[in-house]
């Protein structure tokens, strides 16, 4: 029998383009004292740490967890390192999550962290395309990164696959929509990487990074921390009596690995026009609730491409495929509230603490707002073959 | 485009796998900077390193199954599964996992195919594929593959531009003359740029394809060209001033200098960049770094006014000599939006 999780605290350092002035240690640091400050706990109460770090190269260091297991107070305690792309956060919040539901620990912290933009191109004078590049070693080494394989080119694919197939689809206005939306929402984020307003028309004059993706239409890189406390059924609310919140219980979650190699059989294939991981990720995790898309109050999802957040709302089941157009209606009439934080547009993409700062947004707001349910989702791999969804839910638990 | 070998490749460029692995002008000297984090004023030391590790990394056997029959026979190798037929192209696994892995066995395939989808095209790339933008990648499903191939996707017709390659587009694979056993030995084309012999012709090689590059266009006097010309002069002092104030600006054009050469519907004139300090030139420029040619100077003002330079390249309207250029009308894109971010977030310098 498992037991029930909830969320019962969580910190944010803020997200920048650059910390000059901190090191991965500190950045691990000062989102972990947040955290626990935050659930009005010791660090002496949290038993393990699952660290969601995504890539060595950005550290400058393989296994750079191990530099601060110390500093973030787990010194002779266990500490589980996931790394699985853009996903890394989701993937990492199952493990906390498996560790407390499985009754091996009661209390369990998850600290999303990254240093991503340390790399530099000493040619072109400028950090992003040692970043790209760093990001490109995901790729197959044999048939694909020597061709220049590298995350907005394979992402840019699937969208232009889903074109193909949905010419109407992706409407360039809609998506400069969703973008000044996303932008006006990260205000109201005071750790958000972009605080800056851009319109529509911003967008359409923004120059193609890989076409047909624009420059502001995609998401941005970061350095940050997020860290999240988990806890077990009793000790949570103990907690929050204390701390004055009420535990968000994880109530569903899916996750799903498409294979790598692009095909035309999709039970056994990557098929290029969808995210079908997401789809597959949704729906496990809305049968586990037992609730449909309609319930959903806030939805904070991984948006590395506008596209392609119009595209996962759609495999999602806010709307049909091919019907994502239909998406910045939706976002506008709050049905459901998606990316108050800005998203990783305009929040910040901190790859291995992406997804726990969605989750850190979509608490803040359940509790804020009184919402029932949240998700947050996270996407990753080279051409978004992994997915995963959590729902959330407040208050007196519905059957699972 | 094509060298002596036959070997892919930019105009004057050596090909992609030829030289050291690492271009040395990448490699960073050994030191230590200091600087202000422009955020919290802190002083914070910059060292110069990399992260390095050489490889001489196994192809495995894939070696056998696709990258020697490549190389040796000029041939695109699948692997098939016996039980349940299906052909892989790659051929990336040995066995097939959906029939108690069985081995799978070689199957030679066309070298023409259809493209799975419309491919992406990166105008801004990781750092070691810079020299060879823009440039396409899709996938191509060959003869009765289920799975597509990685390919580069190129045009006879110039700059890969949309459009070219779509979902459907039947193609033809370009062998290079001398081949390493590598996925960059080989391209494809679309099959309707090539004439009735070479598309019949197996295999074809890169020396064998008339790769035209594109033209620069000539534009014919216009009075209203001129005009915009002389609004864009006229605009000079604001763009410097303004980007001498942003230190986003400046940051975006740190160590950057280049001569461009611009010709337009109003004569030609010449954009030199040195650090911060941007100034145009009438007339014809000496030592140019590369050309641009566009019919309406006006596309200057629009660009000051947060239109991308790189878009007009991209949809035809811009022509520009040299793919290396790129990185300048990158950073060209990027002043106006930083101007605009450090006069919103008070960064922007008053004095």
């Amino acid at each position: 029998m498992t037991i029930r999780v909830a969320v019962i605290g969580a910190g944010m350092t803020d997200c920048r383009a650059r910390h000059y002035d901190r090191t991965l240690g500190d950045l691990a640091q000062i989102g972990t004292a947040a955290a626990v400050h935050d659930a009005g706990i010791s660090i002496r109460d949290v038993e393990a740490t699952v660290v969601g770090l995504y890539n060595d190269i950005f550290a400058f260091q393989a296994i750079p967890e191990c530099g601060f297991t110390g500093q973030i107070g787990m010194a002779n305690k266990p500490v589980l390192r996931v790394s699985n792309g853009g996903a890394t956060g989701m993937y990492a919040l199952q493990a906390a999550y498996e560790m407390v539901a499985s009754g091996r620990f009661k209390v369990v912290q998850c600290l999303g962290v990254e240093k991503a933009t340390d790399p530099y191109d000493f040619q072109s004078k400028s950090a992003t395309p040692a970043v790209v590049g760093t990001i490109a070693y995901s790729w197959d080494p044999n048939f694909e990164r020597p061709l220049n394989a590298h995350a907005a080119d394979s992402y840019n694919q699937v969208g232009l696959a889903y074109k193909d197939e949905y010419p109407d689809d992706l409407d360039d206005r809609v998506q400069g929509g969703i973008i000044e939306l996303e932008s006006k929402q990260a205000f109201d984020n005071p750790f958000a990487q972009r605080h800056e307003k851009v319109t529509v028309e911003d967008y359409l004059n923004s120059r193609y990074i890989v076409y047909p993706s624009r420059e502001l239409g995609i998401c941005v890189y970061t350095e940050g921390a997020c860290d999240i406390i988990l806890a077990a059924d009793g000790i949570a609310q103990e907690i929050c009596n204390q701390n004055g919140t009420e535990p968000i219980w994880v109530s569903g979650f899916g996750f799903a690995n498409e294979p790598y190699f692009p095909g035309t059989d999709i039970t056994k294939h990557k098929v290029l026009h969808r995210i079908y991981s997401d789809y597959l990720a949704a729906k496990q995790a809305y049968e586990m609730a037992g609730i449909s898309p309609k319930d959903i109050g806030i939805f904070e999802l991984h948006d590395a491409f506008v596209f392609q957040l119009m595209i996962t709302m759609a495999e999602c089941g806010f709307v049909p495929l091919g019907q994502s157009n239909r998406v910045l209606d939706l976002m506008l009439a709050g049905k459901p509230f998606v990316n108050l934080s800005g998203g990783l547009t305009f929040g910040g993409h901190f790859v291995g603490g992406s997804n726990m700062m969605s989750l850190w947004s979509v608490r803040r707001e359940m509790l804020k707002r009184r919402i029932k349910f949240g998700m947050i989702h996270g996407t990753g791999a080279s051409l978004a073959q992994y997915g995963g969804v959590w729902i959330l839910e407040q208050g007196e638990r519905r059957a699972s | 485009m094509k060298n002596k070998n036959g070997q892919m490749g930019k105009t004057g460029q050596k090909p992609f796998y030829e030289g050291p692995c690492i271009p040395p002008e990448m490699l960073p000297e050994r030191g230590v900077t200091q600087i202000k984090d422009p955020l919290t004023g802190t002083d914070v030391l910059l060292v110069n390193s990399v992260m390095f590790t050489a490889y001489m990394y196994s192809q495995g056997a894939l070696s056998e199954a696709f990258f020697l029959p490549l190389r040796d026979r000029a041939v695109i190798m699948g692997a098939q599964c016996p039980t349940c037929g299906t052909i892989n192209c790659p051929p990336f696994q040995r066995m097939c996992p959906d029939c108690d892995f069985v081995e799978m066995v070689p199957v030679e395939l066309p070298d023409t195919g259809i493209m799975m989808a419309s491919p992406p095209i990166s105008f801004f790339t990781p750092s070691m594929f810079k020299h060879l933008a823009p440039l396409a990648r899709g996938y191509v499903l060959f003869g009765e593959a289920q799975t597509g191939l990685s390919v580069w996707c190129r045009t006879t017709t110039g700059m890969i531009r949309p459009g070219i390659f779509k979902k459907g587009t039947q193609v033809k694979v370009v062998f290079n003359d001398k081949r390493q056993g590598l996925i960059t030995d080989i391209c494809v084309v679309p099959i309707a740029e090539l004439s009735p012999e070479l598309a019949a012709k197996s295999p074809l090689l890169f020396s064998e394809v008339n790769w035209s590059a594109l033209k620069k266009p000539e534009f014919e006097f216009s009075s209203e060209a001129e005009e915009n010309l002389r609004g864009l002069f006229g605009l000079e002092d604001e763009i410097r001033d303004s980007i001498s104030r942003s230190p986003r600006a400046v940051q975006n054009l740190n160590g950057w200098e280049v001569r461009v050469q611009v010709t337009t519907a109003a004569g030609k004139f010449g954009i030199y960049i040195e650090n911060e300090n941007i100034e145009f030139v009438d007339g014809s420029m000496k030592d140019q770094t590369f050309e641009l040619a566009v019919s309406d100077p006006a596309v200057f003002l629009d660009w000051w006014e947060g239109k991308s330079l790189t878009n007009l390249l991209v949809e035809g309207i811009m022509w520009m000599s040299n793919p290396s250029g790129l990185e300048t009308i990158t950073k060209m894109d990027r002043i106006p939006r930083s101007v605009k971010r450090d006069k919103e977030d008070g960064s922007f310098r008053k004095d």
